[in-house]
């Protein structure tokens, strides 16, 4: 069965700009979280609606990040296209992220869970929290990778909880350990993505063609960028802002073979991440019924689809 | 690699914590970014003894006691001892000798205990960067640390006695600081610095019970100057804390752990601390106004200015409670701190040799 996610049905009429914004918007996604929650539904049989309300609102909080995300970090493209602050107006941008966020509210509660609402509710607010950090950090290149983590654990890993909680929570299942345990996970694959992600700017597993040290040219000291650097001097580091081009970087750090070192220790403590994820899946298994066991063949990969970018089933 | 993940609620849990479960292996609790969960369940990663790696012995011992922490010790003790020097006053050396050496023990089992508490109800896991680090890598265990603590507790009440017996009067004072002391030892559901009485409990214990209890040992009357001496220790040593709890503010209000810091929130925090500074300076210049030489008043009083508008304007930058900032004002603070100290001990000893 496929989702559709986004119908323009879903949204007043009355304002057309608004809709066009949305089509603009939800066309080029990947719908990654939405396909984790479909993951769920599947194997634990959440009903067809439960499962449409679920996808929906994991890609509404997720898109109305965007809208702001785009205007904060003034980002002109979005999925190859020109982003809605900038095709429509700032206040727009902001507006029609806080009507996602209002329909999602909505939603939900008309579904009539009240501890998925408060969960939902307490998402969007971790990524308001994380979105508002990572801002105050623009500029700041001493920034630590612990103190990033934390950002991220707030911003990106927020949702990967909810795609992994969610499900359980609409079936009323709210054994505490199993939660732990998923809350867990999903720190983990919330960190590997964001350092993921992260490594594109320095065009590493780049199959997607992203921007060259985009986040360092804004001001942004990523992950890996902390990583990398932590042995420089504060001086040093100040320096990097000013750098425009790959190998100038290798240089700031020792060369092309202290990159790639730096690099090698990086994947190794990722690596690690991705063992205490496997181990918590064997933890998972023990609240899964028989019937809903192979869903943990399905989480397995993910660490390989969201840290190593290898393409599902490859 | 081995994992295993237990409930907190699991005796066994409790033995990973503690290190007894095994004697030839180690569980080094992964740190996590979501404690105080609902249900807290704690997953370690189990290592044999071999595998951990041990610094050399001092060094391990010298991170495991916290230097900085035993210098808010150790600073009280000196600067009696050289006021007393000076005076001429010190009349019971081995009383004051054996009293100075519990005070550290004390300060040590309390060091010790509130290190192995944090490990314990998790505090370790959630503060990356706060403690020795040697129950994290394994050095040592929770419940090795514990018995230590016990240990100093006991070395500290007997190198009390001589005092107790040459100066009975002191007894009110080492009853006060065995009691504190044990409140903190014994706080097992959060430590000692987590409390938001703690501040008194640090100041008196680090600062006028110190030092009124060191003065009495050595034989000398009691007198103000032994009091505003403890004043300045004991307000510097609650001004460290309230430091690390504006640092680890962000994290400990996500983990629920309330302190002064989280009571006031970020910028009612920084104008504390810069409350809490000049309380410091004031404290200082005051002791020196009225019991010091009066050129190091006049010093003191000259460096305190920068001092002052340094701190202020690094507190009035900090505009983020993450980022490098943050971890600046911490430095600035502490150096400045034990700078005014270091400074104060040169004064002792040019009082004592070359006036």
């Amino acid at each position: 069965m496929s989702i559709k996610i986004y119908d323009s049905n879903d949204f007043p009429a009355y304002l057309p700009r608004l809709n066009s914004l949305y089509d603009d918007l939800f066309s080029g996604g990947k719908g990654f979280r939405a396909k984790l929650i479909r993951m769920f539904a599947e194997h634990l049989s959440l009903t067809e609606k439960t499962e449409l309300l679920l996808a929906q609102t994991i890609e509404f909080i997720h898109n109305a990040s965007l809208l702001h995300d785009d205007l904060i970090d003034r980002s002109h493209l979005r999925r190859g296209k020109t982003a809605a602050w900038l095709k429509f107006t700032p206040e727009y941008a902001v507006l029609a992220g806080d009507y996602l966020l209002a329909r999602v509210m909505v939603n939900l509660s008309g579904h009539g869970n009240i501890r998925l609402v408060q969960y939902t509710a307490q998402v969007i607010s971790d990524l308001l929290e994380g979105e508002w950090l990572q801002d105050s950090l623009v500029g700041d290149m001493n920034v630590e990778l612990s103190q990033l983590d934390r950002v991220h654990n707030l911003k990106t890993a927020s949702l990967f909880k909810w795609c992994l909680r969610a499900p359980f929570i609409a079936q009323e299942r709210y054994e505490p350990q199993l939660h732990t345990t998923l809350e867990e996970m999903g720190t983990l694959l919330g960190q590997l993505f964001q350092r993921s992600d992260d490594l594109l700017d320095y065009d590493v597993r780049n199959n997607e063609g992203k921007a060259i040290l985009g986040d360092l040219k804004s001001g942004y000291l990523n992950s890996f960028g902390a990583f990398a650097t932590k042995k420089l001097s504060p001086t040093e580091k100040s320096k990097l802002k000013e750098l425009k081009e790959l190998p100038e970087f290798y240089q700031a750090i020792g060369g092309k073979e202290a990159f790639d070192t730096c690099l090698k220790e990086f994947d190794e403590m990722n690596r690690f991440l991705i063992q205490v994820y496997q181990h918590h899946l064997k933890t998972l298994a023990q609240f899964l019924s028989e019937k809903e066991k192979p869903l943990l063949s399905q989480l397995e990969p993910l660490t390989d689809i969201l840290y190593w970018r290898k393409l599902p089933g490859k | 690699m081995k994992l295993v993940t237990f409930s907190r609620k699991d005796p066994i849990c409790e033995q990973h914590l503690l290190g007894t479960f095994s004697k030839s292996e180690r569980a080094l609790p992964i740190q996590s970014l979501n404690v105080n969960t609902q249900s807290e369940q704690i997953t370690f990663r189990v290592l044999p003894l071999t595998e951990i790696k041990m610094p050399w012995f001092p060094i391990r011992w010298g991170l495991m006691l916290k230097a900085h922490h035993l210098a808010l010790v150790t600073f009280p003790v000196f600067a009696i001892l050289m006021k007393n020097l000076v005076d001429e006053s010190l009349r019971t050396p081995a009383v004051f000798a054996s009293s100075a050496l519990a005070a550290l023990c004390l300060m040590t089992a309390v060091n010790f205990r509130n290190d192995s508490v944090d490990h314990l109800k998790g505090l370790d896991r959630v503060h990356p960067s706060s403690g020795s680090r040697a129950l994290q890598k394994g050095w040592v265990t929770a419940q090795y640390l514990t018995s230590l603590s016990f240990v100093f507790l006991a070395l500290g009440v007997l190198f009390g006695i001589p005092a107790i017996l040459a100066h009975p009067e002191v007894l009110f004072l080492i009853a006060g600081l065995a009691g504190l002391g044990l409140i903190g030892m014994t706080s097992f559901k959060v430590g000692l610095k987590y409390r938001r009485w703690s501040e008194l409990t640090v100041f008196l214990l680090l600062g006028p019970m110190l030092t009124i209890g060191l003065q009495m040992s050595t034989g000398a009357p009691f007198d103000l100057e032994c009091v505003l001496l403890g004043c300045v220790t004991g307000w510097f040593a609650v001004f460290v804390l309230h430091l690390q709890n504006f640092q680890l503010l962000m994290v400990n209000d996500q983990a629920g752990f309330q302190n002064t810091m989280t009571w006031l929130g970020f910028e009612h925090g920084k104008k504390f601390l810069a409350l809490g500074w000049a309380g410091f300076l004031g404290l200082f210049l005051l002791y020196h106004f009225l019991f010091a030489d009066v050129r190091a008043f006049l010093f003191y009083g000259l460096i305190s200015v920068p001092a002052m508008v340094l701190a202020l304007i690094q507190l009035k930058r900090l505009k983020t409670i993450l980022g490098s900032q943050m971890m600046n004002v911490g430095l600035l603070f502490r150096g400045l701190g034990f700078f005014y100290l270091g400074l104060w001990s040169l004064e002792w000893v040019w009082y004592l040799w070359v006036l």
